[in-house]
């Protein structure tokens, strides 16, 4: 078992199984059949076969793709589903991963593997949008690939079917595939200054001390930890995709230059939050604005939906008090965010220099603040 | 589209907005002006299907589709 871009050995492997992937790409030939042995074989290099995490990994992929073809079968054959027979199948499909987020309280149970927090969410995105009708084809080789793309396989970006499906279909020509690849090389270049030089870098001056002046320099060497390491990462995942002609959407886009809260969240973990928009947010809040409860309230029901997105995005890092304090805090953070925008006279100024700089030196505060929670450094104090 | 059903489009918008100023200005980009939101975009899909009857589920929605009044004005005007 290896760390995907986490050592030497890796890179070695992967510019192993990249040369024939960069020969093909360049002779214009189809990529996707030697993707899909590529991503076989580095699957089995990810995941090991020594941990027993493989079985875990085959259990998962048999009940996702079984439930997927069962429920896109349904679908297709009635041309009205039951709303509630549609948020069952919606909730079977996330089964698994509760299953492994509760057992992760327990330190003696191993339940899981590498990447069930991503692999979870590009299936249960497959279920949302067969009941929604858009997807009405499902290869299972195709959605296999989707699923367990090597470069994404640890810790996303999560892409989309339909999006992943178009490159992956595709023939580039040369030209093409050379941006591609100058691209993709670029990142994974970006990418290892951030991972190994600058997020090694906070690594080496954290200091898990407890003590008021210690905590606060915990929270900001701890954000730029967090940001270099998974930015790093993401950008190398990105770059690796574009490397075999997959264009996996960004991660990430100057998070620290976010001048509100809800600017933050289209800039931070994108592929996340992004996921969490179309497929929860919406869906929660359309059916809040439609309850009895909420009669003509529907900013109301928008921000409860909003609320609860959130302590959801937190419960989806891990069900630990920690990460449900930060799902929480951001909650009310995009709540305050959207009561300040609609009451306050002072947003009319949002376009200033002044303002805006202002804005971006608050943002930041508040969220540095969101990682020090979601460090969990916070709760022994 | 008539005319009263434009009119109607117009007033969700400039409930769900907040603000009048967007029926002059038909062709600037809601999201990036901070006139529309997620929240704003379901208040509004709500109120579609509630006084239009226009059903669409929320993912077949791309946000390029309604980024503008005119925008908004044509995805309403193709689903009636």
């Amino acid at each position: 078992m290896i760390e995907e871009y986490g050592s030497l050995y890796w890179f070695y492997i992967l510019t192993l199984v990249s040369l024939p992937a960069i020969l093909i790409g360049l002779l214009e030939k189809p990529l996707r059949p030697y993707t899909r042995v590529a991503t076989v074989v580095m699957v089995v290099l990810l995941i090991g076969w020594t941990s027993g995490q493989w079985l875990w990994l085959v259990g998962f992929l048999v009940f996702e793709l079984t439930l997927i073809k069962l429920w896109l079968r349904f679908r297709l054959g009635h041309e009205h589903v039951d709303p509630w027979i549609a948020r069952l199948a919606a909730a079977a499909a996330t089964a698994p991963l509760v299953v492994v987020k509760a057992a992760n309280l327990f330190p003696t149970l191993s339940i899981g593997f590498l990447g069930v927090s991503y692999l979870s969410f590009r299936a249960i995105q497959v279920v949302l949008e067969t009941t929604d009708g858009l997807i009405t084809a499902l290869p299972l080789g195709d959605l296999t690939f989707f699923i367990l793309f090597f470069p994404t396989l640890a810790s996303g970006p999560i892409d989309r079917f339909r999006r992943f499906e178009q490159d992956a279909d595709r023939v580039w020509t040369r030209d093409e595939y050379v941006y591609l690849l100058g691209r993709g090389l670029g990142m994974l270049l970006l990418g290892a200054v951030y991972k190994f030089v600058l997020a090694a870098w906070f690594t080496t001056q954290l200091d898990w001390a407890v003590g008021w002046p210690q905590t606060l320099a915990y929270m900001y060497l701890y954000t730029g930890r967090l940001f270099f390491d998974f930015a790093g990462y993401s950008a190398m995942a990105v770059g690796t995709s574009y490397i075999f002609g997959i264009r996996t959407p960004p991660n990430f886009r100057l998070p620290f230059a976010s001048e509100s809260i809800k600017d933050f969240w289209t800039r931070w973990h994108i592929t996340l939050s992004f996921w969490l928009r179309d497929y929860l947010y919406t869906r929660m809040a359309m059916f809040f604005m439609r309850m009895p409860l909420f009669k003509g309230r529907r900013v109301a029901a928008g921000r409860v939906a909003l609320a609860l997105n959130m302590l959801l995005m937190g419960a989806w890092h891990g069900f630990q008090l920690h990460f449900l304090l930060y799902g929480l805090y951001h909650g009310l953070l995009l709540v305050g965010n959207d009561v300040y925008e609609k009451k306050s006279r002072l947003y009319a100024y949002r376009h200033h220099l002044a303002y805006r700089v202002v804005a971006i030196a608050v943002t930041f505060q508040l969220v540095v603040f969101g990682f020090l929670l979601f460090s969990g450094h916070i709760l022994p104090i | 589209m008539d005319e009263a059903q434009e009119q109607e489009v117009l007033r969700l918008l400039v409930e769900v907005c907040g603000t009048d100023a967007i029926d002059s200005e038909r062709d600037v980009d809601l999201f990036e002006a901070g006139l529309l939101d997620s929240l704003g975009m379901t208040q509004l899909l709500v109120s579609l299907e509630d006084e239009l009857g226009i059903r669409v589920p929320p993912t077949a929605v791309e946000r390029e589709d309604i980024s503008t009044v005119n925008r908004i004005l044509t995805f309403v005007a193709e689903r009636l």
